[in-house]
């Protein structure tokens, strides 16, 4: 178990060096093989990702890859999910409240809706889940640096979330509870573009 | 740095590998290899690959300083001789 979990180590150390530091990750991994005979296989291997990681932000593009990956994996995925849980609750704008978030308030309409614009209220649910799909093809492309698929997945979502907010506004008069989608939705579209701008600034890649 | 650099300075021109360093050094692998890692970019170090002991395992890096880098760690014991002689 502890091997495997060393093994692992030490493929992510080879990754996060890079092709900069390629002997070294090579040069590593020959080494680990000495301390695995001598029982300290684990401990050597998390020394090497730690040198690895020191490595990888100590480069602007190391640390460009950092924040990327925080930014897909640790905001937009999350928020995808949050998404489609909302979708298939049936449209609340964003249910804070199942994944124990409820002091952010809740995303149900409050406004009484009748009977004849409830029916407009699928197409949302409908809209709101597609936009969690969104989410997942931004992360991806943001991943893979595509940035004009990454323009055009952001663009088709912002249209998607005025969509909601105009027939929200038609559907339920004025509602409060989808100023947080909206603010959010927003705020990770500011996130995604400042992350274009400084791909654009590092030294050795342009999204040009 | 310095541990590392009186280390290979008591045998020059003998290679070594980044187990037996991190062993003799008493340093762990995190200090050990960015250590290595700088002061081979600083032209302190030079590396070279070296036939596996053993069947099987991957050809292993061996290290010894360069003239730059033994000149800095006779200057630097030089230094701590001359502290040591300075009277309280």
């Amino acid at each position: 178990m502890s091997g495997a979990l060393a093994q692992l180590l030490m493929a992510l150390a080879t990754r996060w060096l890079g092709a900069g530091r390629h002997d070294w990750a090579h040069a590593m991994r020959a080494e680990y093989y000495e301390a695995a005979d001598a029982g300290e296989g684990l401990r050597f291997a998390a020394g090497c990702l730690w040198s690895a990681a020191r490595w990888m932000v100590a480069r602007p593009e190391g640390r460009f890859a950092v924040a990327t990956h925080l930014l897909a994996v640790g905001v937009l995925v999350p928020m995808a999910g949050l998404l489609l849980v909302s979708a298939a609750l049936g449209f609340p704008y964003l249910a804070f409240e199942t994944v124990g978030a409820g002091a952010l308030g809740s995303g149900w309409p409050q406004g009484a809706v009748n009977a004849g614009n409830r029916s407009g209220v699928p197409l949302l649910a409908l809209l709101t889940a597609t936009i969690g799909v969104g989410h997942v093809a931004v992360a991806w492309a943001l991943l893979e640096r595509n940035w004009e698929r990454l323009a055009r997945f952001a663009r088709i979502g912002a249209a998607m979330l005025a969509t909601i907010l105009a027939f929200s506004g038609v559907l339920f008069l004025y509602d409060p509870c989808a100023l947080p989608q909206l603010g959010i939705v927003g705020g990770e579209l500011a996130l995604v573009w400042l992350a274009v701008r400084w791909h654009d600034d590092l030294p050795v890649w342009s999204s040009a | 740095m310095i541990a590392l650099l009186r280390l290979f300075s008591d045998r020059p021109q003998a290679w070594r590998h980044g187990y037996d360093l991190m062993k003799q050094a008493g340093l762990l692998s995190g200090t050990l290899y960015p250590l290595l890692m700088r002061m081979g970019d600083q032209g302190l170090v030079e590396a070279q690959w070296q036939e596996p002991t053993r069947p099987g395992r991957p050809p292993r890096h061996a290290y010894r300083l360069t003239g730059a880098g033994l000149a800095l760690a006779r200057e630097i014991a030089d230094d701590s001789r001359d502290a040591a002689a300075v009277p309280a």
